[in-house]
């Protein structure tokens, strides 16, 4: 047997058929003579032979079934029939293939975007074998390794990497990078970029780097050990995006020199397009540095940059290992930790303490796999895009009901077909398999739709959740299984219960009656009822959550952020990579202030740390004098501000001052705090006077609060205000007197300043790198981006499905309809007034709808708890909610009623009766 | 026609048995079992064609086209190995249930 043996079969059918009917044929002649010898007639003797053989065209169908050859060629025929069927009947072929591309196209959609940011590898070798030393994606760097918290370790300082790198026999390799990146002003010499200053995000990699993670350079070479050797010559690689972007896509300028922070480097390499660094989301490194470059390069910003490479508890280090073919991760997990607490141990010396016994016992790492590399996105993402995968689910059930319901219909009109074909020898096996494969065609039709409509919904999508983010949308296994997965789905799900129905037929009855007769009507009514009150049920939870996550959304918009968003222009600008040392800061920021403040169209300025909803955030702890240390001291923010930022801000002054240009450091240390301040440290009292500082013991003189403000957000819009103190960046020192933004209060349309701003800049030093200009509403709106695009893409999947519902309602009233015609015309004819009858339909639509509303209910108190973490200020269960949306189906409903219901009225006595 | 139809799988073994004795045809095997029982069995001519095909496809018989008796072409059937096997399996079938059957009827 075999395939081979299968197609030869194909091809030999005409013989076979041949054979078959010779095979038969000489039965009956055989039968024939004995009927002759028997004294029978001729023409009495064949008759009596095919009459005891008994219908030879059915014995020859269940010859060719037996034939397990044909099954191949019994798909074709499946096949060809089932094309002419769809090509027979364009509307319904129509309705059916767009319903389900809406199905398969949005779950296509979703997924491809859960694929892309949860499911992919990193583009490097053997993806597998890689090794994370914590899942933790948040970027950033301590200062003093701390064993009191919760024991676990993301960050690595240089010393214990090389430790670790040295002792670790289950590696390939170790490699550390930096968690985060530097911005870097690059200078490239050259005749066709000019010499301009660029901000480029650089990244400190170690030496084995890229071979540990297996990838090689597009052009020239990647960073190797040596490099990182003390004393070799400086180089950096470039990513392909930067350098197509940047550098012009010019392979001639590997090997040339560039100045990245005042530094002469080499550019040795162009990375591959798909290689983005070890992290997928947007703002990824344009240049890899060798670590032991970074001392070097931040020398200028950050004064103890030196203690990067010694200092055993500067921890700015993520790692990342190749395990050795065969080892696994728990002995890896055993081997690191085992080793983790050594050094700690040498670092904590031979006297220790029996507390310090306890921390060293919770000390721990979690190794993860690093197959897929680090991401935030995963972290934001994985919920939402979780919950509408489940969403786009329920909106494909409800497209699948109506093709279920449509192939009802349709199945219902061919019931006299059907019967024929039964009683030609077909078996009810066989004709389920035709209509199966009617179905598998238009899930091909709706997937294939599907997947075009996916591609180009995808690409929306991901310009929403992460515009430049490095994600590789391209089609990949995953993807094309779970779109044919999808599209068998709906196959086995839409197809199967018609086909069933459809196939147990009572030949005499088919025969018998039209295709609406009675009793198959009926329950052929029953079925497509059932249908469409699961659609009403599923569309009603659909749109419960949409309109849970639509009034959470709009209590966020709504809610008091504690600062006037309107009218304020954001300016990130770079004094450190323009050389300022901190003492000259001071006149400076007193320049850009005076300067912008006095420009035509602007009413204040100021500089600042951070802005409201910026995302980034200092926290400090704090001791108030006289109090002894109480929990939760640590989590106060701290805020660098210059005058005039709260009146540019527009948060509003509740009691003191504000800061202004006498509070230096030559001047007594002043702080402002907020309103969620004064109420934690110095409840019921008069906060002003009261002196704090930072740090875990008050030390004298600290900081005298001279001013209290408004609670404004500087978290997330679901994050109520915490404690915050600001304090004047001309009192400041060091790294500290540094602030990246400029706040900008306009008279009307930020946007109309910008050009006068930026020349403004320009001309107060025109090294001075300005990276982005924004405004305060963009920056509040973009905290929203997330909630807002899971309620409104829920909002439009549940409005998706509430048409699809509406289509499959309508479609079984106007079948009723259709079927009552007789019943209805008699109605009238007795005097049954077109008021009644219009009632009585829309009643019945009205008892369907609320069934499912009914079940819709039940289903969404038991599902919506599942949203309750994206909700803000609504419950899961909210009763406004609930009756608003189960009142607008209804109404919507009863409008998808009303067309069939009139046509009802409208029936013409006469013409009814005639009916059938 | 006789009532054995009726039971499961006795066409099978009437077939078999009868190729075993060597390769025939369908209307010479709706003769031989004829003959045989005595006129008291008769394959149903209709069911006969379509189990000729599926045993065909279960490779328990194999088609050969040659001259028949009346030196026309015919389609002859006969046994192979795996038929052989069956045909002893179904026998033996056979033989557990009539002995079952007799023992109702003896002691029931």
């Amino acid at each position: 047997m075999g395939l081979l043996n299968r197609l030869t079969g194909l091809f030999k059918r005409a013989r076979l058929e041949r054979e078959l009917k010779e095979e038969l044929e000489h039965h009956i002649q055989l039968k024939t003579q004995e009927n002759i010898e028997a004294g029978m007639s001729p023409d009495e003797a064949r008759y009596a032979a095919l009459q005891a053989f008994g219908g030879v065209e059915q014995k020859k169908v269940q010859c060719r079934d037996a034939d397990r050859l044909r099954w191949l060629e019994n798909l074709i025929q499946d096949l060809r029939f089932g094309l002419r069927q769809l090509r027979r009947n364009p509307g319904f072929t129509a309705v059916a293939v767009i319903t389900l591309a809406l199905g398969i196209g949005a779950n296509t959609a979703i997924f491809s975007l859960i694929d892309a940011v949860m499911l992919r590898d990193l583009p490097v070798r053997r993806p597998g074998q890689l090794v994370l030393f914590s899942d933790n994606s948040g970027q950033g760097m301590s200062i003093g390794t701390d064993l009191e918290g919760n024991g676990r370790w993301t960050e690595f300082s240089y010393p214990l990497y090389k430790d670790f790198a040295r002792r670790s026999p289950l590696y390939e390799g170790i490699c550390a990078f930096q968690s985060g990146e530097d911005e870097l002003a690059v200078r490239f010499e050259g005749r066709r970029h000019g010499s301009s200053t660029e901000v480029a995000q650089g990244t400190a990699v170690s030496g084995n780097y890229f071979s540990v993670l297996g990838v090689q350079a597009f052009i020239g070479r990647a960073l190797r050990p040596a490099d990182n050797e003390p004393g070799a010559s400086p180089a950096a690689v470039v990513s392909f995006n930067y350098w197509q972007g940047k550098l012009g896509g010019d392979p001639a300028v590997v090997g040339r020199s560039l100045d990245i922070n005042g530094i002469p480097m080499t550019l040795v390499g162009v990375m591959p397009r798909r290689f983005f660094g070890q992290r997928v989301e947007s703002g990824s490194a344009d240049f890899w540095l060798p670590i032991s470059l970074r001392p070097e390069i931040l020398l200028g910003e950050v004064p103890w940059a030196k203690q990067f490479l010694t200092d055993p508890y500067t921890e700015w280090l993520n790692l990342m290992g190749r395990l050795k073919r065969g080892a696994s991760l728990t002995e890896a997990n055993a081997e690191i930790n085992g080793e983790l607490r050594q050094y700690i141990s040498g670092l904590l010396g031979s006297k220790i303490t029996r507390h310090e016994r306890l921390l060293l016992s919770r000390q721990y790492v979690k190794m993860v796999p690093g197959g897929r590399g680090l991401s935030t996105l995963r972290h934001e993402y994985f919920e939402p895009l979780v919950i509408l995968l489940g969403v786009v689910v329920l909106v494909l059930l409800v497209a699948c009901a109506n093709v279920a319901n449509l192939l009802l219909s349709r199945a219902t009109g061919r019931q006299k077909e059907i019967a024929t074909r039964m009683a030609l020898g077909a078996t009810s096996g066989r004709l389920i398999r035709q209509m199966l494969v009617e179905c598998v065609l238009l899930a091909v039709l709706g997937g294939a739709v599907g997947a075009l409509l996916a591609a180009w919904g995808v690409h929306i999508l991901v310009s929403l959740v992460a515009a430049n983010a490095p994600l590789n949308l391209k089609p990949d296994p995953a993807l094309v299984l779970f779109t044919l997965g999808v599209s068998f789905f709906t196959v086995i799900v839409s197809g199967l219960m018609p086909a069933l129905r459809a196939t147990r037929v009572e030949l005499v009855c088919a025969f018998k009656a039209g295709p609406a007769s009675a009793t198959s009507g009926r329950s052929r009514l029953a079925r497509g009822k059932a249908l469409v009150i699961f659609q009403v049920a599923v569309c009603l939870v659909l749109l419960l959550g949409a309109g849970l996550l639509l009034r959470s959304l709009a209590n966020l918009e709504s809610q008091s952020l504690g600062f006037n968003l309107r009218h304020v222009l954001l300016v990130n600008m770079e004094p450190g990579l323009a050389g300022y040392k901190p003492k000259r800061l001071p006149l400076f920021y007193h320049e850009l202030v005076e300067r912008l403040g006095a420009l035509p169209g602007v009413r204040s300025a100021s500089v600042g740390s951070t802005s409201p909803m910026s995302g980034a955030r200092q926290f400090s702890n704090v001791s108030i004098e006289g109090q002894p240390r109480r929990a939760g001291e640590g989590n106060v923010s701290l805020v660098r501000v210059g005058p005039r930022y709260f009146e540019t801000l527009g948060i509003p002054v509740v009691a003191g001052r504000v800061f202004d240009w006498q509070d230096t450091l030559a001047s007594s240390g002043v702080a402002v705090v907020n309103q969620a301040f004064a109420g934690r440290f110095l409840p019921n009292q008069n906060p002003l006077g009261h002196r704090f500082s930072s740090g875990s013991k008050f030390k004298s003189p600290g900081l005298e609060i001279v001013g209290v403000v408004e609670d404004a957000r500087f978290g997330g819009h679901s994050e109520k205000a915490g404690p915050a103190y600001f304090v004047p960046v001309d009192q400041l020192e060091a790294d500290s007197a540094y602030v990246n933004e400029i706040e900008i209060r306009a008279v009307g349309n930020p946007a109309g300043v910008t050009e006068e701003v930026r020349r403004t800049i320009h001309g107060i030093d025109s090294n001075l790198p300005v990276t982005t200009m924004t405004t305060l509403s963009d920056q509040v709106n973009g905290s929203l981006r997330q909630p807002r695009l899971i309620s409104e893409l829920t909002a439009i999947f549940g409005l998706l499905g509430l048409a699809l519902a509406c289509v499959g309602l309508y479609g079984v009233m106007a079948y009723n309809v259709a079927r009552r015609t007789n019943e209805l015309g008699i109605r009238l004819a007795l005097g049954a007034q077109k008021g009644d009858v219009l009632r009585m339909i829309l009643r019945q639509g009205l008892t369907m709808t609320l069934v499912g509303v009914a079940v819709g209910v039940t289903a969404a108190l038991a599902l919506t708890r599942f949203l309750s973490s994206l909700l803000y200020g609504v419950k899961p269960t909210d009763p406004l909610t609930f009756v608003t949306v189960s009142m607008l189906l209804t109404g919507v409903a009863l409008v998808a009623c009303w067309i069939p219901a009139r046509r009802a009225a409208k029936v013409d006595p006469i013409v009814a009766l005639r009916y059938e | 026609m006789g009532g054995y139809e009726k039971l499961q799988g006795t066409l099978d073994l009437l077939v078999l048995k009868v190729l075993a004795r060597g390769p025939e045809h369908g209307y010479g095997i709706t003769l031989r079992v004829k003959q045989v029982s005595k006129d008291a069995l008769c394959v149903e001519e209709g069911s006969l064609y379509p189990a000729l095909h599926r045993m065909e496809q279960a490779g328990w018989i194999k088609p050969e086209w040659k001259p028949s008796e009346k030196n026309r072409r015919a389609k002859y059937y006969h046994l192979t190995g795996k038929g052989r096997k069956r045909l002893a399996e179904e026998q033996e079938n056979w033989a557990r249930v009539t002995a079952g059957v007799a023992k109702v009827l003896r002691y029931a």
